[in-house]
């Protein structure tokens, strides 16, 4: 059995990569014929890169708790209800440490609550998190005394963390949350590939019950999972308002959908089963290029719906068919087969 | 009975599966009103000639005539048009119905949904039968026992012919049991052919007219119930040849290693026993009959209701797999590998090293050259067979590969106590040898061994010792020089002591 050179291996592992490229490409012409504006100008992407950084973190989030063998529907309404905390607190204390502290310290416990109610009840998240996603909601609404409200004039350490834009090449600019991006998606894919931790988030997403008999708590590591997503969706919200410049109940919304569709156009598996972080990136800056590139064509925006919806059709779709080679081909008997049997 | 046309009659029935023959030539008929028993070891064919009446399996040889009519092989329908009902361990009802609705599930009451009438069939079989169940009650709100007597319904409502009952007392109370019993009997003097699967021969005698024997896939005789006995019985059962070869071992037999004191707990009562050091401590008994049970406690994956254990002669509070292993040094190689013993989507490395990354991490990152020594170590004393330790993955490896996989998983914690459930179950002869040799080396290094097994040849071929469980507690313990397949076999299927 030696190793070998093996074309379709690799195609399958970079299919997405591929795919992005492909549509950067196919942009770049479309754009350049009928519009004669460049789309693969450094200005632009690091436009797609600024709009999309909070998207990106969310999805180090969404990532981990996939990863587990879970999901999370509540995403959304947590950011939002994130956001309007660290609004209130900003506004009245002026002190923006504080209202990130107390952002973050709520974002780790709403989200870890969703993890204790997991662990403790084991029912599929999908109903524990719609029924937070409710609780989320009204709370948002609550906390600015039952109106819709936006918050502006909020502390300039929002802007400097999120919004900022820092001189890059060639007299372009990159927005400061997409250095924070960069950062935390770096922190995120450590923890995953190079911690005891990380392990155990693939081994849950793997396999529970082995878990639970190598005495590792599946319990906590739940609790633990949805907790640390907690903390990225916190930075994520933070960085949202350091790029639109105020908070409102509106924003962040729809994030939990978009980051779990990239995160699966990627290739992580919903319920757990494989995938990295480099995979939700990938599939999340599908999506990005491909809004921003209608966008660019003046496509409908409903149209642009109609066509990540496909694109996500179709990504499952080849992940369901490589999955099934690889049980095919494991399952495949090497040798010939026998003569007929004579004595039957 | 020689007079009389047999319902169904199976003639010269052959089924090779890869690799293994697991019916060769079985020939048996069956008449309307008797009750035929068909007994047999683990993995003797019971199961695949169910199958083949059902139609589940298309045998590769043989007849089976049914009404008169001939068939090479059935289809579930054509079984189901004949009568031919089988009410497996594992029950096909659907708990969000009635039991009214599932007895008349699958028929056309009228245009639409008859709740009504449906109540009043399953009335009259519940009657018929002298069972109080009310029809509307859901299935998932009714006992083991009842689930089963809605199974049977269902299969008469069918006007069934032929009724296959595998296992049917399995899970059930003794009240149950005779509710079972009497509706049996019932049926049998309706006319009903009934094939009664049991590994309890006090049932056989109590139940059925006729005993058919099947050993490793081969037809052994069939004899009337009345002019039997259990000694005859067992003697069909395990009259066998020692076939496969065991490696040779060398090793002394030391201290008391593990040690049970009436240890009780998930469904398994006062069991003692004790394991020693560099000894192969064999663990015999039906599946179900509590050894795989009382190991899981002793593990602590399951919770323990009282008794003790004691490790290395001192009392042992274990409460966690985690504490077992780490703390205890014991180590459990579980039965269903898939589902509770390995990542299949994660490589061989990563697997091996799974339960030992508090050892291998700092601060929480894990020793990337720690991690491939102790793979490539586990990789080659398992003797793996795969390209890459690192970058296969185990869905990929043979059954019998991604077993070393979980012994090597296991054994990285290096424990002490080795606790093997069905370590040889479902791979080939030649993995099986390798796998002895590496229990052989840990009892040459000191560890104590204990193997869970319904292999027979296994069992006595490896074991120093044999411990028996029969019905949820301890039958009985063997020395090597006691070692016959009879006496296990007679320990095993004595009906123990059973409560409501």
């Amino acid at each position: 059995m030696k190793k070998k050179f093996d074309f379709s291996t690799l195609l399958r592992k970079f299919l997405m990569y591929i795919v992005l490229i492909v549509l950067l490409i196919a942009f770049q012409v479309i754009c350049k014929s009928a519009t004669g504006r460049d789309f693969l100008s450094l200005s632009n992407v690091m436009n797609i890169l600024g709009q999309n950084a909070y998207l990106l973190i969310t999805g180090v989030g969404i990532t981990f708790i996939m990863l587990g063998g879970a999901m999370d529907l509540s995403t959304g309404y947590l950011l939002s209800t994130i956001g309007i905390i660290m609004a209130l607190i900003d506004t009245a204390s002026g002190s923006f440490v504080l209202a990130m502290g107390l952002g973050i310290i709520c974002s780790v416990v709403i989200s870890g609550f969703n993890g204790v109610m997991y662990a403790w009840l084991r029912v599929f998240p999908f109903i524990i998190t719609l029924a937070t996603q409710y609780i989320l909601n009204g709370a948002t609404y609550l906390l600015s005394g039952g109106v819709q409200k936006t918050y502006k004039g909020l502390s300039d350490a929002f802007k400097v963390i999120g919004g900022a834009n820092i001189p890059f090449l060639a007299g372009s600019s990159i927005k400061s949350g997409v250095i924070v991006m960069v950062i935390l998606v770096i922190i995120g894919a450590l923890i995953l590939n190079k911690t005891h931790f990380g392990r155990n988030v693939y081994a849950l997403g793997s396999n529970p019950d082995a878990v639970a008999l190598s005495g590792v708590s599946v319990a906590k590591m739940r609790i633990a999972i949805f907790a640390l997503a907690g903390l990225f969706f916190a930075f994520a919200q933070i960085v949202n308002i350091g790029k639109i410049g105020s908070a409102s109940q509106s924003m962040g919304l729809g994030a939990e959908f978009t980051a779990m569709a990239g995160a699966m156009l990627g290739g992580i598996k919903m319920g757990g089963g494989g995938g990295k972080i480099n995979n939700m990136v990938v599939g999340t800056l599908i999506i990005a290029v491909l809004n921003q590139g209608f966008n660019f064509m003046n496509v409908n925006q409903y149209w642009q719906k109609v066509a990540l919806g496909i694109v996500l059709l179709f990504a499952v779709a080849i992940d369901e068919m490589q999955t099934r080679a690889t049980i095919n081909a494991a399952k495949k008997v090497s040798g010939k087969a026998p003569a007929q049997n004579q004595a039957a | 009975m020689e007079n009389m046309q047999p319902t169904l009659s199976l003639k010269g029935i052959r089924k090779v599966f890869p690799g293994v023959v697991a019916l060769n030539n079985v020939s048996i008929d069956f008449y309307p009103g008797e009750v035929h028993a068909l007994i047999g070891e683990n993995g003797a064919g019971k199961s695949t000639f169910i199958k083949t009446i059902t139609g589940a399996h298309a045998p590769d040889g043989g007849t089976i005539t049914v009404d008169g009519q001939t068939y090479n092989a059935m289809t579930p329908a054509i079984a189901r048009s004949h009568g031919i009902e089988c009410i497996y361990q594992e029950f096909n009802l659907i708990d969000v119905l009635s039991a009214a609705e599932n007895i008349c599930y699958g028929e056309k009451l009228g245009k639409f949904v008859n709740q009504k009438k449906m109540n009043e069939i399953a009335q009259k079989i519940f009657d018929d039968f002298g069972v109080d169940i009310n029809p509307k009650t859901m299935v998932r709100d009714l006992t083991p026992g009842h689930m089963q007597i809605v199974e049977i319904a269902k299969s008469v409502s069918k006007e069934c012919k032929v009724l296959i009952l595998d296992e049917p007392t399995a899970p059930l109370s003794i009240a149950e049991v005779e509710i079972l019993f009497r509706i049996v009997n019932q049926l049998r003097e309706k006319g009903v052919a009934i094939i009664f699967i049991s590994h309890r021969l006090d049932e056989v005698f109590e139940l059925t007219d006729r005993i058919s024997i099947l050993r490793d896939g081969e037809y052994i005789t069939t004899i009337m119930t009345k002019d039997t006995n259990r000694a005859e019985l067992i003697k069909y059962m395990v009259g066998r040849e020692m076939t496969a070869t065991f490696p040779p071992r060398n090793a002394q037999i030391g201290d008391v290693m593990l040690e049970l004191k009436n240890l009780t707990g998930n469904g398994v009562k006062n069991i003692s026993l004790k394991a020693r050091q560099g000894e192969i401590l064999g663990v015999s008994g039906l599946v179900g009959a509590g050894r795989t049970e009382i190991f899981k406690v002793v593990f602590g994956a399951e919770k323990k209701q009282w008794g003790d254990v004691y490790v290395k002669g001192e009392l042992a509070h274990i409460s966690s797999p985690r504490e077992a292993m780490h703390k205890y040094g014991i180590c459990l190689i579980p039965e269903d590998r898939k589902r509770e013993g390995c990542f299949l989507s994660e490589t061989i490395s990563w697997n091996i090293v799974y339960n030992v990354l508090g050892r291998i991490s700092k601060s929480g990152f894990v020793n990337r050259k720690k991690e491939a020594e102790i793979a490539d170590y586990y990789g080659k004393a398992m003797r793996i067979k795969a390209p890459n330790l690192d970058a296969t993955k185990v869905m990929t490896l043979s059954g019998g590969n991604q077993q070393k996989v979980v012994i090597g998983k296991a054994l990285a914690t290096q424990s002490d106590i080795v606790i093997f459930d069905e370590p040889t179950r479902g791979i080939d002869v030649g993995a099986k040898y390798e796998i002895y040799e590496l229990m052989n080396q840990m009892c040459e290094q000191g560890k104590c061994v204990i193997m869970i097994t319904s292999d027979m040849e296994e069992l006595l071929g490896m074991s120093d010792r044999i411990v028996v469980f029969g019905e949820r507690c301890l039958a009985g313990e063997l020395e090597k020089n006691e070692f016959s397949q009879e006496k296990i076999l007679d320990m095993a299927s004595t009906g123990g002591p059973k409560e409501d």
